[in-house]
Order: C-alpha cells, then structure tokens, then sequence
C-alpha cells in the first residue's frame, strides 16, 4: 500500500513538471523569435548598427593613422592615403610607407625591395602588370610579411623592374582581410580586420 | 499544511491539457506572426552564387585588321623560364584569332599560353617543356619572326648577365658575364627604354668590340658585337668577368634587350639576366 502510494504521489509530480515544461519551452521559442526580430531591426537602424556589428562580427581595430595631406600645384590640398607598416626584411621589420590604392589589383614593390626582403626574384614567376595608360611592366610574384597593429600578416606583392615603382597596398591580400575607413572627421584611415 | 513548491506543482498539475495546448497555440500564434512579418519584410536575395565563382582569364584580344604584313620588333624579355610571362613587340599583328598563331623554336602555342594579343603586342607565358629558338608570328597567313633568339632558361643555366650600376655613379654601369663556356662571341642590344640622350658604351680590356645604331618603335637601339680574349672563358667560370661599361643620361633608362652567345661552331649558349640587373 505503501509503496502504491509513493508510485501515485510520483506520478502527479512528474506530470505537473511535465506540464510546466511544456509551458516554459513554448515560452522560450516565442522569446527567441521576438528577440531575433528585435535584433534585426535594431540591425536596420543606423545608431545601433555599428554596436551590434561589433558585437556580431567580433570587429578589432587594428590601426589608426592620421591623413597625411600634400599641396599640388593644379588641385591646392588633397588626402595622401598613405601608411607606414613594418614590413619583413632580414635584418628584422623596417618601416616602409605605402600607398592604399583599391585601384591596384595587388601590392606592389619596386624590385630593390627584393633583396631588402631576401626574395630571389629568378625563382619567382615573372608577370607583367599594367600601370598608368596601359603601360605594361615586368613584376615578379612575390610574398612580403607586414605588421597590422601587433599582427603578422602575410600578404602576396609583386616586385616591379621600374625601379621608381611606388610601394603599394592593392586589393587581394589586404582589402579582401581589412576594412579600411577614412574618417573625415577625424582625419585618420583606420585598418581594421574581423577577429 | 503544503509547502510553496508543492502547492504550484499541484497548481500546474491540475491545469488541463485543453488548457496547457490552447495556451501552446496563442504563443506559437503570436511567435509566428513576428515570424512571418520579419521574412515578408526582409529583402529578396537577388545576387547569383555563380557571380563569386572566380573564372579564368581570357586572352585580352581585339582583333585589329592589319594593314600590311605583320612586323615583330623586339621580344621582352629575350630569356624566360617556364611559365613567365614574355611581350612581343611588333606591329600589323592582328589578335588571338583561328588563324594567328605564335611559335616557340617551331613549337605553336596554345591558347592557354597565351595571355594578351593586340595589334601592337602579343604576351605569352613560357610553356611547359618550351626550348630555346626563334619566335614566330602568322597573321592571316603571312608570317614573320624576330631577327633574335629567345632562351628558355632555368636555375641550372649558367650563363648569366649583368649590368650592375655604379655606386657612385648612378648613370654608369658595368655589364659582367659568368660562365661563358667555350663561348668567342657575344652580341648584344641595349634597348633605352625611357628617356632622351645618348648611350656610350667602352670595352674592357680584353675585348674588341663594334657598335650599330638603329632606331626601332620600342627604342632606340645599340646593337654591340664582342670578341674576347680566351683568358675571359676560364675566368668566367666562377666570377662575372666585366665586358663593357655603359654611360647614359641622366633621367633615361637602358636595359639588356637581346644576347646571343656563340661559339667556334656557330652554336648558341643560352643566357639569362638577373632581374635585378637587367635595366639601369
């Protein structure tokens, strides 16, 4: 009888349990939906956007520089997208200051760089590029580690034969790992990457 | 007397299943109407996933209708190994067509070799198994080729040039060649690829030499013909040995276009330059 009893006093808890979870869980799912639409939504506003981006996408800022600003001639004050990043060589980093150019395909060396970089530019592949007017130029393909803030990142370069060539920073490699800002306000490019 | 949790437990246990269901459904009701407002709101995805496949690059043609027989001037670099990229520079040549093709020492390129074609350049990559030999270009039938040889180089090839500038002279260099083998004569085209001026070139001691000037559309031209002292050859074996010095003017460029390398029997001895020290 007794244990009759203890079976029957089980059983009515479980199913008053049983019955609280099936509320609480039906509870959780509507939360959850709602709380997806506020999210995107709030995602949709500008003001909370840039918080919530943070916060989805884990975005680190990585560097911040201030514009560098020349005088032409023809057009007075104009923004040089210009940094300076330590760049790999063999006798440890050296700061070398590049030209952020979304125009250029890839970065760019003049060849002297090479040997700075202990490159062998007879084992490399030898491509042409195409600058300014269409002109073609020998570049050989190449690798170059440059420090983003305090990361090491490896980036594909070709080093150009025009000895005058202008260090840059092109598209693959580096716009396609960094999103790179220009604050007007601020006067600063920022380099950031998503951790 | 039932304590607290007891007495909800009993609360929740007395609730109807009726009830507990009809509850479920107003939630699940009220969940699925954000639900499907949000979807109905949310923008149609209209980007195609083919548009992110990345897609081999084709050959950069436009057939231009040449208006006489094709012409190759220059091919730049005259040195290249396997899969580097080398410019024929000409003019009447057409484009990549069924009937224009390009041959390395007799050997017609595939499409696949072939990077761009216009009227004025055709650039080709080195293809795999290449050799050394002439250049040859058929346009619409009518066929030409560069008066120079083009070598097929690799890391083993041991005849090498370079024109090393001064270090306290920056318009002055000095061109050295290592591993002239049984090689007696050497010609060869400094090409000024930029800038306005003249070129003076002197010989070492040594070495007899003869210059031409000619006066091509990529440039102007000097074609220098070399002989040698035989010491040279045993010297060159381990050391670049210096053969001429070139002076140019300031603010011009002036690069090694063509080298040819022949022994006693007529036969050529393949060269390269070091990228670093093709041009000064």
């Amino acid at each position: 009888m007794e244990i009759m009893a203890l079976s029957a006093e089980k059983q009515w808890k479980l199913t008053a349990v049983f019955k609280f979870l099936s509320l609480f869980l039906s509870l959780i799912v509507a939360a959850m939906v709602l709380m997806w639409f506020r999210q995107n939504r709030m995602i949709d506003t500008n003001e909370s956007k840039a918080g919530f981006a943070k916060l989805l996408t884990q975005e680190e800022v990585r560097l911040t520089v201030p514009y560098k600003q020349t005088v032409y001639k023809h057009f007075g004050s104009a923004i040089n997208p210009q940094v300076e990043l330590p760049v790999k060589t063999i006798t440890g980093y050296k700061n070398w200051e590049f030209l952020i150019d979304s125009g250029a395909v890839v970065s760019a060396l003049p060849k002297t760089a090479a040997t700075d970089m202990g490159a062998d530019l007879t084992s490399l592949p030898r491509i042409t590029i195409e600058g300014f007017a269409g002109q073609r130029t020998f570049a050989y393909q190449g690798e170059m580690v440059i420090k983003v803030g305090s990361s090491e990142v490896v980036i594909p370069v070709v080093f150009s034969e025009n000895p005058y060539a202008n260090n840059i920073l092109g598209r693959i490699g580096f716009f396609d790992n960094f999103n790179i800002t220009f604050d007007v306000d601020q006067k600063t490019i920022t380099i950031s990457k998503r951790g | 007397m039932p304590n607290a949790s007891t007495r909800t437990l009993k609360w929740f246990y007395k609730l109807s299943w009726k009830k507990i269901l009809g509850f479920n459904a107003f939630v699940m009701l009220v969940a699925s109407f954000w639900l499907a407002r949000q979807l109905a709101l949310s923008p149609t995805r209209t980007q195609s996933k083919a548009a992110l496949l990345p897609r081999p690059q084709e050959i950069t043609s436009q057939f231009e209708t040449p208006t006489g027989p094709p012409q190759v001037y220059l091919v730049d670099h005259f040195f290249g190994k396997v899969g580097d990229a080398v410019l024929i520079h000409g003019k009447n040549l057409g484009g990549a067509s069924d009937n224009t093709w390009v041959a390395l020492a007799g050997k017609r390129l595939t499409e696949a070799d072939l990077v761009a074609w216009t009227g004025s350049f055709i650039e080709f990559r080195v293809p795999q198994g290449a050799t050394s030999g002439p250049v040859t270009v058929n346009v619409l039938g009518q066929e030409t080729a560069w008066e120079g040889v083009f070598f097929v180089i690799d890391e083993t090839t041991p005849g090498q040039l370079r024109l090393v500038a001064d270090e306290t002279n920056p318009n002055k260099a000095v061109l050295s060649v290592k591993g002239l083998a049984d090689g007696n004569s050497l010609l060869l085209w400094f090409l000024v690829v930029s800038g306005e001026g003249e070129v003076t070139i002197a010989p070492a001691p040594g070495v007899n030499f003869s210059q031409v000037e000619k006066n091509l559309p990529v440039g102007k031209i000097y074609e220098v013909n070399l002989t040698w002292n035989q010491s040279l050859n045993q010297a060159s074996v381990v050391n670049f040995v210096p053969l001429l010095t070139v002076t140019r003017g300031a603010e011009m460029s002036v690069g090694v276009a063509r080298a040819e390398l022949t022994n006693a029997n007529g036969a050529l001895i393949p060269l390269g330059v070091h990228p670093l020290y093709v041009s000064f």
